[in-house]
């Protein structure tokens, strides 16, 4: 019911949470909960016209984990699909030349 | 009295402000974004986004135009037919405008430069499409800092159109009460429940409401700004956002005027007739701009907009607006903008000193006026006295299109069916009369088969 209304970017997110055997999974909610706990000791003020919220601040930052993977997946896998590529594509030109 | 001043409504921003001088508009840039703007310009940026329509195209202008000593530029936007509001545009009008601010904010950040605001009134309609009209809403990217203008863009465009799509499209009403935006406390109050197994919404409307909550009154740290947050997660965010607006939907059906043509109670041929009658006074009196009051899905102002006039189709029926959008989009009209307003209510002066968003009226007037089977509705189902119809109308024109729609009509019948009928006044020579103290009634022509009558009338200059 629940992962129907996920796009599909979150369901990614999720199947790869889920594939993780429990071990894994403590060991990324730790991980998680850190990286909350660092930022909440750091964060300082951004010096902008609009007061951008200590709430909303705080809240993109704990997302833009979540949500950043999908993005860093599809980076990662268009640098692997250009490293790939690549070879094929030098090979071409050599063989026109 | 000085042909110079400054807008009410641009005070905000200490980056600069827009004012105008005779008749034209103009935007000063302060010293104190003179890097900002230099990167805009410098880096593709602001050719890129106005190749793709996306943001206003300006020209430079001589500095000594400059309003105040604290000027780096003067520039010279391109000219806006009227300005809009989001609380008078219909779902999609809002949908198009959010999706526009997050392709520039995408965009800007390929280019080192991010949205430092994403106020929906930065977004107005130019030749049928949304485009921003900010020019200096972009600043440069500090790696690792969070989006500023994130909650700004969730309470103007994604609380709105979750709450148009999961509750009910009369909610856009809202952000005429709330001038920033939708709280998102009283969003999420407001969602129905199932919206918490909407994963985006879950994010971006519940928690962050909760966030903010718990958050308020609170401080988290020195002044020191830290790097905290990735590009890449930047990105995911607006990706997220951008995913989560797209999948909002919502159907104009079982409104009250969205159908209004298919049940109407004269036959084709008067209908035809009709609309030559309008295209006839037109071109009598040719006009540059033109308002269709109560104009349902926008037939008649359609006729407008073909004749190269720029069209503006009022209605208070968020289907029927909606309709006549998505056939503008469809159809490409770039003279033609639909918007929502309730005439016995219309949009007033909002936000300090109720200066920064005009009303309707101050975004008058215009050459011609068209109002089609609108007077019954407003002197009937509205109580107006014809007196009081008139002398609003005097303000809006100089010539007025209208239709006088008798009692023995049955769409009147209709109107009265219900109630009883205290419209002694409600005749045709008390119309005649009423509008003839500020109009001069230069044609009138019988619509055949039916007892209605379309005048074409020109303001009487005192």
């Amino acid at each position: 019911m629940m992962s129907e209304g996920l796009p599909s970017i979150n369901r990614t997110f999720l199947n790869e949470v889920y594939k993780v055997n429990p071990g894994k999974k403590v060991v990324l909610v730790f991980l998680f909960s850190f990286f909350i706990l660092f930022w909440v000791v750091n964060c300082g003020t951004a010096h902008a016209y609009l007061n951008p919220g200590t709430g909303s601040s705080f809240f993109q930052m704990v997302i833009g984990v979540l949500v950043g993977i999908p993005v860093a997946i599809k980076g990662l896998f268009r640098k692997l699909k250009a490293l790939i590529t690549a070879p094929s594509n030098k090979n071409k030109e050599t063989g026109d030349e | 009295m000085s042909n110079r001043w400054r807008c009410e409504c641009s005070f905000r921003d200490p980056s600069g402000f827009v004012f105008y001088e005779n008749g034209s508009i103009y935007r000063q840039i302060n010293l104190g974004y003179q890097d900002n703007y230099d990167l805009l310009m410098g880096s593709g940026l602001y050719e890129r986004l106005v190749q793709e329509g996306l943001l206003i195209s300006h020209t430079e202008t001589d500095v000594s135009l400059a309003y105040s000593e604290n000027a780096y530029k003067v520039i010279k936007p391109n000219l806006i037919p009227i300005i809009s509001y989001p609380y008078e545009w219909s779902f999609s009008q809002l949908k198009d405008a959010a999706i526009v601010t997050l392709k520039t904010q995408k965009i800007a950040l390929d280019y080192g430069m991010t949205l430092k605001d994403s106020s929906a009134y930065n977004i107005q309609f130019s030749n049928g499409k949304p485009v921003l009209i900010d020019t200096l809403s972009f600043e440069k990217y500090k790696e690792g800092l969070p989006w500023v203008a994130y909650k700004q863009f969730c309470e103007h465009f994604l609380a709105t159109l979750a709450l148009m799509s999961y509750k009910d499209v009369r909610l856009d009403q809202l952000l005429r009460v709330y001038l920033d935006g939708i709280p998102l406390d009283l969003a999420s109050a407001i969602l129905p429940i199932r919206t918490y197994l909407r994963f985006p919404l879950l994010m971006h409307i519940h928690l962050h409401a909760k966030s903010q909550k718990h958050f308020a009154n609170k401080s988290l740290g020195s002044n020191r700004v830290r790097h905290q947050m990735s590009l890449t997660s930047l990105v995911g965010i607006i990706e997220s956002l951008e995913s989560c607006i797209k999948k909002l939907t919502w159907q104009p059906m079982g409104t009250e005027w969205a159908d209004y043509y298919s049940d109407t109670n004269y036959t084709d041929s008067a209908f035809e007739q009709k609309k030559q009658i309008v295209s006839d006074f037109l071109d009598r009196c040719k006009p540059v701009t033109l308002w269709d009051l109560g104009a349902n899905t926008g037939v008649f102002s359609r006729i407008a907009g073909s004749k190269g006039i720029h069209t503006v189709a009022f209605d208070c029926d968020p289907g029927a607006v909606e309709r006549s959008y998505l056939e503008c989009r469809k159809s490409k009209e770039p003279l033609f903008l639909p918007l929502l307003l309730d005439l016995t209510n219309p949009s007033p002066g909002i936000g300090w000193e109720n200066k920064e968003r005009h009303s309707i009226i101050e975004r008058g007037p215009v050459d011609t006026v068209l109002a089609l089977a609108l007077v019954h509705h407003l002197a009937i189902s509205n109580n107006l006295p014809l007196g009081k119809i008139a002398a609003f109308f005097k303000n809006l024109s100089n010539t007025l299109i209208i239709e006088f729609v008798p009692k023995s009509d049955s769409q009147v019948q209709r109107l009265l069916a219900s109630r009883k009928d205290i419209f002694d006044g409600y005749t045709q020579k008390a119309f005649e009369f009423e509008f003839g103290k500020y109009f001069h009634i230069e044609r009138s022509v019988r619509v055949k088969q039916t007892k209605r009558t379309v005048y074409l009338m020109r303001r009487i200059e005192n």
